[in-house]
């Protein structure tokens, strides 16, 4: 008798596959919206201070 | 070869063989994503530099200590240390001691410190005016799907890995923050 199977890491690719297409999937009108809002979310940016920088550059020597 | 020209993971393998500056380019490329995800969900300039020092403190401690795992990706690895940060931040903050008045009653009582609906808080914040202020306005779930989505740049699935939900959920609350931020933002024209 012939042992047949099912690879398992195939089948997980494929439902992983399905599942991060899905996940993408906002509607037209919400993608719309989205990407009109991109800029002004963008203005909103911020970047830590210098002095923290530098205090975990200074940590990171230090170890 | 230019630090910049190496991905993420082949920086942090230089790193680990002593190479100080590569941190520097790490900060560089993620610090504005990692510290502006921080700042919206804490909403104070300097608990986020407190939260961000740390978060990168366990990240070096991590890498140096040989348990960093070359599977995931450094980005989301960084969120995710930082995103547990303000859960922890948040979790003290409720177990902070109650203030009691003279005759005992729990002054926290007494303020109108409820949990909205979208809508209540828009309709209480119709003069708000920024975007800024809009986004703060939003469930804490919907914004930190909004945030993590657009500042820290990661994708559904693994949003939802960090806030330990399903994926259709995380897309679910990037969908009603999307449509609460166009309720709020027509209220604010007609207004």
């Amino acid at each position: 008798m012939m042992e047949t199977f099912t690879s398992v890491n195939k089948l997980n690719y494929e439902h992983t596959k399905q599942q991060d297409m899905l996940v993408e999937d906002l509607e037209a009108h919400d993608i719309m919206f989205y990407d009109s809002l991109k800029m002004q979310l963008d203005g909103l940016n911020r970047n830590p201070s210098d002095e923290t920088v530098s205090r975990i550059l200074a940590y990171s020597r230090s170890k | 070869m230019k630090l910049q020209e190496y991905n993420d993971q082949d920086l942090i393998k230089l790193y680990l063989t002593g190479n100080e500056s590569v941190l520097e380019e790490l900060l560089r490329r993620h610090k504005s994503k990692i510290y502006t995800s921080i700042y919206l969900l804490v909403k104070d300039q300097y608990l986020a530099e407190d939260i961000f020092q740390d978060a990168f403190i366990k990240v070096i401690n991590t890498l140096r200590s040989g348990r960093y795992n070359e599977e995931g990706k450094f980005l989301p690895w960084v969120m995710r240390i930082a995103h547990n940060l303000v859960i922890d931040y948040f979790r003290r903050e409720k177990r902070a001691p109650v203030i009691t008045s003279a005759d005992g009653t729990d002054v926290l009582n007494m303020l109108q410190f409820y949990e909205e609906s979208a809508e209540d808080k828009m309709l209480r914040e119709q003069t708000h005016t920024d975007l800024r202020a809009l986004i703060q306005l939003l469930p804490d779930d919907q914004k930190e799907v909004l945030i993590m989505r657009h500042y820290a740049d990661l994708s559904f699935k693994e949003i939802a890995e960090l806030t330990d939900v399903s994926i259709n959920t995380a897309l679910g609350r990037m969908r009603y923050a999307l449509s609460n931020l166009r309720k709020m933002m027509k209220v604010k024209e007609i207004s």
